[in-house]
């Protein structure tokens, strides 16, 4: 009897130029829907929900263009947009989760205290400014991993946030959730009967504000500005930055201080926006369970896809918000398994897009007898 | 004076992070943060319970569990081994998706307390899965010093040198991933089968064990028998805060749940700045990729 195997190859070379915008668009936006799409349908079609159904309930024109889709691509906007930056002072920031959170309590604490929102967004601001700084400045000093810290310190906020809600600051003697939050404490929403008000109804104007101001701010400032310069040679790496006299704290200052205010506005938008109560996040899972809806970490997804382009995250995050519709229409613990794929399979295209564009990949078999 | 059920439910429990510390110890000596270990927990203990409901056969469901382990590993070897891609954001996306298919496959089966691994009796397979984890970092201990550890450092610590000298780096690297993930799986299985750790299969019943696996291993220096002390403290965690809260201690369950990510990420802090001084006990090739610009099969 004849043996045939069969031998699989993988040639990986590096890139030596730099990827042009449209080729990176082009590539990225591909592999994301596909990714997306196939991924979807897979755990779909093994959750025995319908493909048909799932297309037509979000995939219609209503839904397209519906406030709550508007609503989630301006938060989604707002965290990939911090988390661009700290990516691009070389922070690869898993602590999105644990953020939005303490910004949150940010909130709560001045609705007990001090009931005014400006009061607020600075103690979330400051919250998440110090939560932020803990794994950088270990990553810049100490060589500690940034991801790994950032990421249990998830964890770390989760249940302290638990604690705080049951024990500290309990609103309900029935279940453990926080108080509600003071009515000073609101933003601020588009009204009447016109054609804005029929697609912003439910995001606020604070919101949509402050991320186009930083979309237009961060392009120039990461790309064409000195400060962004900086920001990212400390990004590709510290030492050189350091010997080119970059005042490394200054920048780490500068990059978190934006990230933390953006956090911080997007989780005033969803509190505010929302139930205005924060909730008990049983064994502080992350994903669907949690107050963000796992956001923390697919936005990190987008950071790593946009590569310093900050207008690319509006594209992405609104195809992003498509996939969270997607769980949103699913119930149960299908809506568990869809949130947490819809996680992985959106690093997972912002990591294989980055494969391509930096190295050249060719996939190779042979039969041999 | 502390129960006889809670120092064998600390052994237990210790027996099992024993296991998936030697498997991350010698993905990491070979180079490797093995982060997608959480998927293969997860994955492991949702189809080990699975397969021990259908055939009534715990056995049966172990082995398939630690075979299961090993299928989030096949994937990051792919990812981080044979394509640069970053090991510790391929691990959290291996492990976002093999979480997502353990809530499919723990949901296929109906939730009921299935039969467990009861040799004798409970306490005395307590004993046998804890003598066997010991004497598994021991045998790993030996092999370290040998011509297969040396093989396993060599890819760890200088790929190159070693691609140079004929050793191809990118299967040790793969070897050491594949052990891992099946060491994730044993800790996955035992999560559902052990007798006293848990009688039936929910979601997240891992609790980001491997996430804590990963953050601890650097405390072990590396050692399978200082993974035997760290596994068993890291096992008492959870176990003490528990028998501190029910002996009238006021201490919130939120709180205790939140000691072992404190400790894990305080000793994982501490351990990478000494020993980033002592550069001789840290593989210095630890999630580097390999990249050669050439074939390699």
């Amino acid at each position: 009897m004849e043996r045939i195997s069969i031998m699989i190859s993988i040639y990986v070379r590096r890139k030596i130029q730099d990827p042009g915008v449209f080729k990176m668009l082009f590539l990225s936006l591909g592999l994301f829907v596909s990714i997306f799409l196939i991924g979807t349908m897979i755990i779909a079609l093994v959750g025995g929900l319908g493909i048909k159904e799932l297309l037509t309930d979000v995939f219609n024109k209503d839904l397209l263009l519906s406030p709550i889709l508007i609503r989630y691509t301006v938060i989604i906007s707002l965290i990939s947009l911090a988390l661009m930056i700290n990516v691009a002072s070389g922070f690869t920031n898993l602590g999105g989760e644990g953020q939005i959170t303490l910004g949150m309590l940010g909130l709560l604490l001045a609705s007990i205290y001090l009931p005014d929102l400006s009061i607020g967004l600075v103690i979330s601001l400051l919250l998440i400014f110090i939560w932020q700084m803990i794994p950088y400045i270990l990553k810049i000093y100490r060589d500690v991993s940034d991801v790994l810290t950032s990421f249990i310190m998830n964890f770390i906020a989760l249940f302290m946030i638990n604690h705080i809600v049951t024990y500290v600051f309990r609103g309900d003697i029935a279940r453990p959730r926080s108080p509600p939050i003071n009515e000073k404490l609101s933003l601020h929403y588009v009204s009447g009967d016109n054609f804005l008000s029929l697609l912003f109804s439910r995001v606020s104007i604070e919101s949509i504000v402050t991320l186009l101001i930083f979309i237009i701010l961060l392009y120039i400032v990461l790309l064409r500005h000195r400060i962004g310069y900086s920001i990212r040679m400390i990004g590709y790496s510290v030492k050189t930055a350091s010997l080119s006299g970059v005042k490394i704290p200054i920048y780490m200052i500068i990059s978190v201080m934006i990230s933390s205010l953006l956090l911080s506005i997007a989780s005033a938008e969803m509190l505010l926006g929302g139930e205005r109560r924060i909730y008990y996040n049983d064994y502080a899972k992350i994903g669907m369970s949690s107050m963000s809806f796992g956001l923390g970490y697919t936005a990190l997804g987008i950071a790593l896809l946009s590569n310093g382009r900050s207008y690319l995250i509006l594209i992405y995050s609104y195809l992003l918000s498509i996939g969270y519709m997607i769980v949103f229409t699913s119930y149960g613990y299908f809506r568990l398994i869809l949130g947490t794929a819809v996680i992985g399979l959106s690093l997972l295209s912002a990591l294989l897009t980055d494969l391509l564009l930096r190295y050249e990949v060719k996939i190779s078999w042979s039969q041999r007898r | 004076m502390v129960p006889e059920t809670l120092i064998l439910q600390i052994i237990g429990m210790g027996a099992v992070l024993i296991y998936s510390l030697l498997g991350e110890i010698i993905s990491e000596r070979s180079g490797v943060v093995n982060l997608s270990i959480e998927g293969s927990i997860a994955f492991s203990a949702a189809t080990s319970y699975a397969i021990t409901i259908a055939y009534h056969n715990p056995l049966i469901g172990l082995l398939f569990g630690v075979l299961s382990g090993i299928i989030p590993s096949i994937f990051m070897t792919l990812t981080s081994v044979y394509m640069p891609l970053n090991m510790i954001v391929s691990g959290i996306v291996f492990s976002s998706i093999f979480s997502a298919a353990s809530i499919v496959v723990g949901n296929s089966v109906p939730r009921l307390p299935q039969e467990r691994l009861v040799f004798i009796n409970e306490n005395t397979t307590l004993m046998i899965i804890f003598l066997s984890a010991v004497s598994s970092a021991i045998v790993l201990k030996l092999f370290i010093g040998r011509r297969i550890g040396l093989l396993i450092r060599s890819a760890g610590e200088d790929p190159y040198s070693a691609y140079s000298l004929g050793i191809n780096p990118w299967r040790i690297r793969m070897f050491g991933l594949i052990f891992s993930g099946a060491m994730g799986g044993l800790t996955g299985s035992l999560l559902t089968l052990s007798p006293m750790i848990s009688m039936i299969w929910r979601e997240n019943i891992t609790a980001g064990t491997g996430f804590i696996i990963v953050a601890v291993t650097p405390s072990t220096l590396w050692d399978p028998i200082i993974a035997i002390f760290i596994g068993i403290f890291f096992g008492s965690i959870p176990l003490i805060s528990i028998y501190l809260q029910t002996s009238g201690m006021m201490f919130s369950a939120e709180l205790a749940s939140l000691l072992p990510y404190l400790i894990a990420l305080s000793l994982y802090i501490i351990f990478r700045i000494v020993l980033a001084k002592r550069s001789g006990l840290v593989p210095r090739a630890l999630g580097k990729e390999i990249v050669l610009e050439e074939r390699y099969e």
